[in-house]
């Protein structure tokens, strides 16, 4: 009966995976400007299409059906055209309409496009419904790099500083600020000591100016004049005496100035701003100053790999005459909660050749995403997404969730040593999973360029169903013939190794605590806690005293179980060597507890039966590892095949255990959601 | 647009949310479990053995023993509680108990003898005697042999002769002597005997009432089988002289025509 129940599970399991989603009815359309003749289509596979074409002026409206496999152009228009004909038998405009659909007109032409567009509008996007929109910048200027940025701070400093040293009122720390600028023109690597010189003698005029002010005299306009001169001058010899760490345009071109009240006056490229305070110029002209070193780079293309709930992979082609440069991202981006959409403000691309970084937000310049009802997971379904501002010219794409729910995973396998008739293992096992996403935005570990960290990534729930044949269902109890009072008093018992080994249901789930990410080695580490409930089914032969000996009556009693298990922690690392293959080991320590007072867990059977009757100090712990691969055939689907081998081993009793080979498939369970 | 500087995130503490749940619900699930294996089944309990003597006494035996992996159990330990049922008796309670390995209860089968003695009834009603370590017999009541030697009573309510008795027998046909023998038994308060015969086949105990009449013990006795079946009838007179009794009885069975005891009170 099981077997059925498990060859049906697996049916609708692979119905459901390989879901069909043919035929699709198309919009029906005029041909040309024959108003009287309707065509229609459907599309019964991929590129099989059907075509009826209707002549409705008629009586009766006959039609001709046929199908084009494949569709194209070329048998689309001749086929259409004989048909017509057909349908037009009796009419006395034939000559003249037929003549509408000659060689030269593109009627058969726009009506074959609309009918393949269609479907492919159809076979995309339709059916999917909608995660959100993915608004696309159209240029980006690169942020500088360390030494470029501070050279622009230093320029932009010292224009501040001088225009503020021009104005008419002198504050008192405006002397204060004149000594701070000769420490930092001492400090400018690259310029030569005479422009130096030259420069701090023109700020000792200042300074000497400023002195004069405080002790008594007023400011004339000669005086003023002369300060303003020497300011104007050191700065010129400032800026053109400094060599900039990369091709420089002038710089010029950044007036800023103090207008004759308290306002900061700030000219580029013939615009004037106006600011009060020093910060709002020196990021504008930080901006404008990248603008003007690097310029504009045009979007050309953007590659995003979507992949559970992140950008796995986003690659942004920009080019500036002929310059091209390549940024990328340094590990995964969340992508499926308002929090991760935040956290894209904080997120750079790098170019690997220039090391120059890029804001994703200038590429990614926003994510309206759809809400649903009960949907948290804005993100869409795993897809590379290949933007071109040509193909796009809205500069937005909108993103599609999978038309399918994975509802689970399910791994159905067998135990190499389940092939042994003796070995309770179980031939065929089913395991329903499913990954729950719960933090996905990930932190850059600190210190390093690629390796993220995240807290609390995910859960995976799971019910485990084995034992699906007979042989070797039960646990047979271990008996410990004892005597309390000269009355038989037996000790049930067995060990928690073999309770683990016969358990023929589990279901729980385990959480990754901590995950580490090392992309550059494909290496993750992720840390584990977990909780599952078990059942084994026991059978007890029972035994009775008589006539002063212990007898076997042959009679047993057969009931089931519950254990409950908690791990503390498991530690696994994977390695993914591409989307084809993964291969992982995992090591675990686990706390098993029988939830039933009939008979006795212990440690260890052979030192349990043995005079002494040792119980173990640790009897509820067993260590486990595991070393897994899996292999997908197909890289664009779920399903994949894995193998596995697993052993346990008693806490304090290093040579028990037992061992377990497993081979199986996985797939997801798959469900057309509700549009 | 430009600005390294991150933007300001309001940090909701979903990690330190998610870590208290997570723990809160391991707590729950797992705050009932104990390093110990708490079995609340009771063991077996000791195995206890009553008599009641309306009028006198009830005695109950107790037996226990620790956890063993042998049948019987080698470590036992055995006590006898006595409550007395008059409580004007105050004199000594004297009883004498055989516990045996298996039926028939003869001495081939006997596991242990004791005396026991309760001389505190003048001040309780129920005394606890602790009767040691040593007997690794499960105590079953059908394996028990209980007499009252002395019943705490007058010295008029109880028969004179009463006491444990040991000695030999001789069995005669025509004064001609055919086999000697040992002799052991009790006779109870009420003058109830019970003597056991060593290496006769036709029967194997001697079972009856005496009773003394002037100073003459007047024997009323048949030998009976191990089963406690009559063989014949013992007819008989006995003198008791200074703890030794001394009698002749007629046995009617043919290849023997009577039975000597003497038997001297321990």
């Amino acid at each position: 009966m099981k077997f059925y129940i498990t060859t049906l599970l697996l049916f609708m399991g692979v119905l459901a995976h390989a879901q069909q989603t043919f035929p699709v009815e198309l919009p029906t359309y005029n041909v040309g400007s024959l108003t009287d003749i309707i065509i229609k289509a459907k599309v019964l596979s991929t590129n099989v299409y059907e075509y009826t074409i209707i002549n409705t002026s008629a009586e009766n409206s006959p039609s001709v059906t046929f199908t084009l496999r494949p569709n194209n152009l070329t048998d689309f228009r001749k086929n259409i055209k004989a048909k017509i004909s057909v349908l037009l038998d009796n009419s006395p405009d034939k000559a003249s309409m037929l003549a509408e659909l000659e060689d030269g007109s593109s009627a058969l032409d726009i009506l074959y496009v609309r009918f393949v567009s269609s479907e492919t509008a159809i076979s995309s996007f339709d059916e999917r419904p909608v995660a959100g929109h993915l608004y696309f910048g159209q240029s980006v200027s690169p942020a500088l790099k360390k030494d470029e940025e501070i050279y622009i701070k230093r320029v932009i400093d010292f224009k501040l500083d001088s225009a503020e040293l021009t104005k008419t009122a002198f504050s008192d720390d405006d002397s204060i600020r004149v000594r701070r600028k000769i420490e930092d023109i001492r400090k400018i690597n690259g310029v030569d000591d005479d422009v130096k010189n030259s420069i701090l003698t023109d700020i000792d005029i200042q300074d000497k100016l400023l002195r004069s002010f405080k002790n008594g005299g007023l400011p004339n306009a000669g005086i003023y004049s002369a300060f303003k001169t020497s300011v104007i001058s050191a700065e010129r010899k400032f800026v053109s005496a400094v060599t900039p760490p990369s091709e420089m345009i002038s710089l010029q071109n950044f007036k800023i100035s103090y207008d004759s009240t308290t306002l900061l006056t700030y000219q580029y490229n013939n615009t004037t701003y106006t600011f009060q305070s020093r910060k709002q110029i020196r990021e504008l002209a930080n901006a404008d100053a990248r603008k003007l070193l690097l310029g504009d780079f045009d979007i050309e293309q953007v590659t995003i790999e979507f992949n559970e709930g992140f950008i796995e992979n986003i690659q942004v082609i920009v080019e500036q005459n002929g310059e091209v440069m390549q940024f990328e991202n340094n590990y995964p981006i969340g992508f499926s909660s308002k929090r991760n959409f935040k956290m894209l403000y904080e997120t750079y691309l790098f170019d690997r050749k220039s090391g120059r970084e890029l804001p994703v937000t200038d590429v990614l310049v926003r994510y309206q995403q759809e809400h649903e009802v009960n949907r948290r997971d804005y993100s869409p379904a795993n897809q590379k997404l290949v933007y071109t501002p040509e193909n796009n010219p809205g500069k937005m794409v909108t993103l599609h969730k999978d038309i399918t729910a994975q509802l689970f995973e399910v791994q159905v396998f067998s135990d190499f040593v389940g092939f042994d008739q003796n070995s309770p293992n179980g031939l065929i096992q089913l395991e329903f999973e499913k990954r729950l996403n719960i933090v996905t935005g990930r932190k850059k570990f600190p210190g390093t360029v690629r390796v993220s960290h995240v807290l609390f990534p995910y859960v995976t729930p799971f019910l485990l169903k084995s034992k699906f044949e007979e042989n070797n269902k039960y646990l047979i109890l271990n008996t410990k013939d004892q005597f309390i009072n000269n009355q038989y008093y037996p000790i049930k018992y067995t060990s928690t190794l073999e309770l683990k080994r016969f358990e023929n249901f589990s279901t729980g789930f385990d959480i990754a605590l901590y995950m580490v990410d090392f992309p550059s080695s494909k290496l993750t580490y992720t840390f584990f806690s977990g909780f599952r409930y078990g059942r084994v089914a026991i059978q007890d032969s029972i035994r009775v005293f008589e006539d002063d000996e212990i007898k076997n009556t042959g009679l047993v009693n057969e009931y089931g179980v519950n254990t409950f298990q908690i791990m503390p922690l498991k530690a696994q690392v994977q390695l993914l060597i591409d989307r084809t293959y993964s291969v992982n080991f995992s090591w675990s320590a686990n706390l098993y507890f029988l939830r039933d007072n009939r008979f006795r867990q212990i440690s260890n059977i052979a030192s349990f039966a043995d005079e002494n009757g040792v119980g173990g100090d640790y009897k509820y712990v067993y260590q486990k590892i595991s070393f897994g691969g899996t292999f997908k055939p197909n890289a664009e689907r779920n399903s994949k095949l894995f193998f596995r081998y697993n052993y346990h081993w008693q806490q304090g009793y290093w040579r028990t255990g037992f061992h377990q080979a497993q081979v199986g498939y996985s797939f997801y369970l798959t469900d057309t959601l509700k549009k | 647009m430009f600005s390294k500087i991150p933007m300001t995130i309001r940090k909701r503490s979903v990690n330190n949310q998610l870590c208290i749940t997570f723990f809160l619900l391991a707590f729950l699930f797992c705050c009932d479990t104990d390093y110990e294996d708490r079995f609340a089944l009771t063991p077996p309990d000791s195995q206890q053995v009553s008599f009641i003597y309306p009028g006198i006494a009830s005695i109950k035996f107790i037996q226990t023993t620790g956890t063993s992996s042998t049948y019987p159990a080698k470590n036992t330990h055995l006590k006898a509680v006595v409550t007395r049922l008059n409580s004007s008796a105050t004199g000594p309670l004297i009883m004498s108990m055989n516990a045996y390995l298996k039926t028939p209860l003869t001495s081939e089968n006997i596991g242990f003898t004791q005396i026991i003695n309760v001389t505190q009834f003048s001040t309780v009603d129920t005394v606890t005697i602790d009767l040691g370590s040593s007997y690794s017999i499960p105590l079953k009541k059908e394996l028990v042999q209980l007499e009252i030697v002395n019943a705490a009573l007058a010295e008029d309510d109880q028969s004179k002769l009463r006491g444990n008795y040991t000695g030999i027998y001789t069995i005669e046909k025509d004064d001609e002597v055919l086999m000697q023998g040992l002799l052991s038994g009790v006779i109870n308060y009420k003058g109830e005997t019970s003597l056991e015969v060593s290496g006769v086949d036709a029967f194997s105990f001697v079972k009856g009432l005496v009773i003394l009449i002037d100073d003459e013990v007047h024997m009323q006795y048949a030998v009976m089988d191990k089963g406690g079946a009559v063989v014949a009838p013992l007819v008989g007179v006995a003198s008791m002289n200074e703890d030794v009794l001394v009698g002749k009885l007629h046995l009617s069975i043919p290849q023997y025509d009577s039975l000597k005891i003497t038997v001297i009170k321990n």
